[in-house]
Order: C-alpha cells, then structure tokens, then sequence
C-alpha cells in the first residue's frame, strides 16, 4: 500500500469515528499535558543553568576584587 | 565493591548525577516519541471499533496508562522519598520532588479522559463514586506535595516535610485500586491485567501496551531533566558547577 492510500484511508476511517468529538478531545488533553510537561522541563533547566551561570560570574566577580585589608594576628581595643 | 553498588554509590554525588541525568533525560524522551506515535497510531486507526462501545473506547489508550502512572508515580515518590529521610541522600530528595509534576499532570490526564469517556459512555462528565474521588484526593496530595515544598524557603527542610507527606499519601494508593472492590460504584472494575485473563479481547491490547511503554519512557525523560534542573540550581556556588560552565567570563551554558 502506498503512502498516498494510506493517508486516504486514514481521513477516511478518522471521518467515519462515532464520539469524534469526545475521542478529539481527551487525545488533545493527553497530548497538552505531554507537551506542557515537555516545555515545562526544558524552561526550568534553562532558568537552573541561568541562575547557575550567574551565580558562579557572582563569586568570580569577587574573588578578582581588590583583596580585603590584612586581619590583624591579635586582638586589639 | 560490587562495580554496580559503586556506580549506584556514584549517582548520588550531584556532579555525576548532573552528567548522568543529562544524557539520559534526552536520551528517554527521544525514545518516548516513535513507541508513543505507535500506540497514538494502532489505538486511534489500526485496531477495530468495540461493539458497545464503539470509537469511544479507543480513549481506554490515553487514560488507563495515564491512572497507572498516576499511582506508579505516587509510589515511587514515597520510595524515594523514604530513602531521602533514612539515608538522607540528597539526590533521592530531588528525585522525589521531581516525581510530582508530571505524577500530577498523569493524574490530570486521567481524571479529564475519564470524565470524557464517562460523558461519552454514561451520559454524565463527573459523579462522587469511589474511584472517581479517590483519585481526586490523588491530584490534591500531588499538588500538596508541590505546594509544600516551594512553600519553605530551605530546600531541604522543604523536601523533607513534603517527602513525609508522599509518605504518608501513599495508603491512598490501595484505597483507589480496591475502591471498585469495596464499595462498588459507577466506575467499572479491573478490565485489563499485566499477568492474567483480561475482559478486553487480545486484539484490542497491543496498542495499551505501546502506551504503557511510551508513558513510562516519557516520565522517566521528565524526572530525569527536572531533578537535573533542581540539582544545578542547589549547587549553583559549588565548584564543579564551574568546572561544568567553563572558567571564562564568556562560558557557554553546558548542554
């Protein structure tokens, strides 16, 4: 069978469902939720590496700073 | 040391983990997509019609793998959880934590499918039955969990005191799986077994158990990618963070 009959047949068995309706809209819930969670995922790693990134140019920053004044060996008043 | 134990040693050291995790999380949602395709593919156009029900049950393949993973997830959240708390193994901490979105997006999917399905089947979208509600109770407690562990500020303390309530969350699990049992009501009883006779005839099967596969290699990608997330933003000041990101001040984010 070659590709183009296959898409026919496959409008047409999707044309002739009965509960189309219903069927169109728990598969879209499935598929959404799937999706979300995808999106969902890859926008907390992005922000993770962000925060990351920033974090460790914070404490570069920091440690190529002008060093602080020498502490003092004793206590003093 | 057996090199399995080591290596299981190994995973719970957040560099090796973070390594670990970025490999496989893109590795499990790439093998998701042709098993989920097949089974999208058998379930909606190979397999025929049931004679009740007709088309309408073709919605058994998004919402019976979906109230599976439901409880699976639930479980394993507690199982990890429980570890957390025992050994407290920070790993196993984020790999509870990371359980619960996609438990709960599992649960949403199967409460909105069902109530799609029942619409279809029995004319009416909710009804206060036994297994309808216990699973209600099952996207609270997910949501509680989630709740409570973004509602303290130590992440720890965080995860310990939402780890102890997927704990405790878990006797929830017999109750939705023997509720039909026990006190009857709308929802049918048990219709398909891993091992043993099923109500639903063979040829109607094959595309549950492409699904079955499919959602459990998705989750596996979602945990995996979302503890990843969780680990980097706790080990954010930490050395091999550094080492990871690169020195220079123009570091390309990892991938």
């Amino acid at each position: 069978m070659d590709r183009r009959t296959l898409r026919h047949r496959t409008i047409r068995k999707a044309a002739a469902m009965t509960h189309l309706p219903y069927l169109i809209g728990a598969f879209s819930v499935f598929v959404l939720v799937l999706a979300a969670d995808a999106l969902g995922s890859w926008l907390r790693l992005r922000a993770a590496k962000r925060l990351a990134l920033r974090r460790q140019e914070r404490l570069r920053a920091r440690d190529t700073a002008a060093p602080a004044a020498p502490l003092a060996t004793d206590l003093s008043r | 040391m057996n090199s399995l134990i080591r290596w299981f040693h190994q995973l719970g050291s957040p560099p090796t983990f973070d390594r670990f995790a970025a490999r496989w999380s893109r590795l499990f949602y790439v093998a998701a997509v042709p098993v989920l395709l097949i089974g999208l593919w058998q379930g909606l156009f190979v397999v025929p019609a049931e004679q009740k029900q007709l088309d309408a049950f073709r919605i058994i393949y998004i919402h019976v793998p979906s109230a599976w993973m439901s409880l699976f997830v639930f479980a394993l959240m507690a199982f990890y959880a429980a570890i957390a708390l025992i050994w407290r193994i920070k790993i196993c901490e984020i790999l509870a934590m990371a359980c619960a979105p996609m438990g709960a997006g599992f649960t949403l999917i199967t409460l909105l499918t069902g109530s799609i399905w029942g619409k279809s089947t029995w004319g009416t979208w909710w009804d206060w039955d036994p297994r309808m509600t216990s699973e209600l109770v099952l996207l609270f407690l997910y949501l509680g969990v989630i709740g409570l562990y973004h509602a303290i500020d130590d992440r720890r303390s965080a995860a310990r005191a939402a780890g102890l309530l997927a704990i405790v969350g878990v006797s929830l699990l017999p109750v939705i799986r023997y509720s039909v049992d026990w006190w009857g009501g709308l929802h049918q009883r048990q219709s398909i077994n891993v091992f043993g006779d099923n109500a639903v005839r063979d040829q109607l099967i094959a595309p549950l158990w492409w699904m079955v596969v499919a959602t459990k290699l998705w989750f596996a990608g979602s945990l995996l990618a979302k503890a990843r997330a969780d680990n980097l933003a706790r080990e954010a000041g930490k050395a091999w963070i550094a080492e990871r990101f690169g020195t220079a001040p123009s570091a390309r984010l990892p991938q």
